[in-house]
């Protein structure tokens, strides 16, 4: 071939990094691990099926029971069980959705007082509509730009998270960042409710608890690419105090997987996520102690921004009963 | 006893020169992680096509993607092809596809790169290459305008060194249209350059 235009496109090939050998090594095994491969773009979430809804005053402590009291409830090696997470989660095929898809959540919170409310949403990808049911039918009914100014949509959180580092170390780094940017805004703030209790607020152990919760929120695997999401479960992994324990179940009877934290004032923030699967199941927040740092009165009519007082045993739980990408709003997978 | 992997033996002993990718395909047939000698031969190729294309950040994925894609469709290889990058080449470019809109801005964007000036010597041997760095950012555009089918036809040949006859075979068409198809990508090309041979060194009509 003589040199024409061809050769003029030869020859202006980019140079290109060579295939970084840990990316390489990663996409060969799962090439040999391709049990999970096979989901198709739109995908479903819900893989654990949904048990009896339990009557929410027998179920509510079920989490919250101290590890002597829990009838079956135990404690599992937090660094091995994440770990595991970790190469389960990094082992499936990231599933790209396109802007015109729907993201469906339906979640069922369930308050200290047993009251229960659900929510079932879709929102377009975009930010372009939003959609719930409404009126007495349930019939589905779609808002034009639900998002607020400064609110992103689900694709570009997506794209967002796509390019994050998926490395633990530099998760945390990130966690640690966003906290100290809010303690720091803490630290200047003249709010006279935050004055009172200021100084919990900045004591090392409540970061610490902070940037855990900051991680564990990757759980949510919707829009957490397979990487980030095994990354924080390794970053969780490194965070004094993060305990893990299997054979709970939730509120609607539900085997669970409990990665938690207890702050300081007693109660325990956990993820929960599906025993062998990892699917991220909820969020609960159950009082567990009584006896460690107590809250200053509040004068009447304040509202406490940091926790509630609650009885020890008692507490509440956001569960995602169902969600994933489907194509249109109504659908349920 | 089961059968040892053909994977297993080749690796275990050196003496047997290993297998063409049509026998490593059959062999995933019964021994799945035979596979991977594929995606060893012909990964690094492949994600330095897709970097090329999409640039590094969606190679990866594109790259995972094509081999899992192969895997599935292992059952469908022709096993009269020893080699399977033909095969895997259009696997990519299908995938590719669906990030059209990716390699679109990415076109666009080395676009709008103000062209270097000419720094380099310029000697018969590097003629081509001089010249294509200085006309990249139009090079670019001509790209970004092509059709999905013209441009996975040019880059194919120019970028991945397919022959006419893989070309064929990864794009699913007959050779003769790959031949018909590149004559009218090289028309298109000299349009875009407003009718002059892009080189400036040689006479229209030579290629």
């Amino acid at each position: 071939m003589n040199t024409d235009e061809i050769e003029i496109f030869r020859a202006a090939r980019p140079e290109v990094a060579p295939y970084e050998p840990g990316r390489r090594a990663r996409a060969r095994q799962l090439l040999l691990r391709d049990e999970d491969a096979r989901r198709s773009r739109r995908w479903w979430l819900s893989a654990v099926p949904l048990g009896a809804l339990a009557g929410a005053a027998g179920v509510a402590g079920v989490l919250g029971r101290r590890p002597d009291e829990s009838g079956g409830i135990v404690p599992v090696s937090a660094v091995g069980y994440l770990e595991e997470a970790a190469r389960t989660v990094e082992a499936r095929p990231e599933v790209r959705p396109g802007p015109l898809q729907w993201r469906y959540t339906k979640e069922r919170l369930v308050t200290e007082r047993g009251r229960e409310l659900v929510s079932e949403v879709w929102m377009r990808l975009d930010g372009a509509y939003a959609a719930q049911p409404g009126g007495r039918d349930g019939k589905i009914e779609v808002d034009e730009d639900p998002l607020g100014k400064d609110e992103p949509s689900p694709l570009r959180r997506y794209a967002e998270l796509r390019v994050l580092a998926a490395d633990p170390e530099q998760v945390l780094a990130r966690a640690y960042r966003s906290v100290d940017g809010v303690r720091e805004r803490w630290r200047r703030e003249r709010d006279p409710v935050r004055e009172r209790v200021r100084a919990q607020l900045l004591t090392e152990e409540h970061r610490r608890f902070l940037v855990f919760c900051e991680v564990a929120e990757l759980f949510d695997a919707v829009f957490t690419p397979p990487r980030l999401h095994a990354a924080a479960f390794r970053a969780v992994a490194q965070i004094p105090g993060v305990e893990v324990r299997s054979g709970g179940r939730d509120p609607l009877g539900r085997e669970v997987v409990s990665v938690g934290k207890l702050d300081q004032w007693g109660t325990r923030r956990a993820y929960l996520v599906a025993p062998g699967s990892y699917v991220y199941l909820g969020v609960s927040a159950v009082r567990e102690r009584d006896d460690l740092m107590t809250l200053p009165a509040l004068a009447r009519g304040q509202e406490m921004p940091v926790v509630e007082q609650v009885a020890v045993g008692v507490g509440s739980y956001t569960l995602r009963e169902a969600g994933g990408i489907v194509d249109r709003p109504g659908e349920r997978g | 006893m089961p059968h040892p992997s053909p994977l297993t033996t080749h690796r275990s002993n050196p003496a047997h020169p290993p297998p063409d990718d049509a026998t490593s395909i059959a062999d995933s047939l019964t021994h799945p992680e035979t596979f991977a000698l594929v995606f060893d031969r012909h990964a690094d190729e492949i994600h330095a096509y897709v970097s090329r294309r999409l640039g590094p950040d969606l190679a990866d994925d594109i790259v995972s993607d094509t081999f899992l894609t192969a895997f599935r469709k292992r059952r469908t290889y022709d096993p009269t092809r020893p080699d399977a990058r033909p095969w895997l080449y259009g696997i990519a470019s299908r995938l590719i596809r669906d990030h059209h809109r990716s390699e679109t801005r990415h076109n666009r964007l080395l676009a709008r790169t103000p062209a270097p000036g000419p720094a380099e010597p310029f000697d018969d041997r590097s003629a081509a290459r001089v010249t294509s760095q200085r006309l990249q950012p139009r090079l670019a555009r001509v790209l970004a305008r092509l059709s999905a089918d013209d441009r996975d036809l040019l880059l194919l040949i120019a970028w991945a060194d397919l022959t006419y006859e893989e070309c064929a075979i990864a794009l699913g068409i007959p050779v003769g249209t790959v031949r018909s198809r590149l004559h009218r990508v090289r028309a298109k090309i000299r349009r875009a350059f407003g009718g002059v041979d892009p080189t400036g060194v040689f006479e229209e009509g030579t290629a």
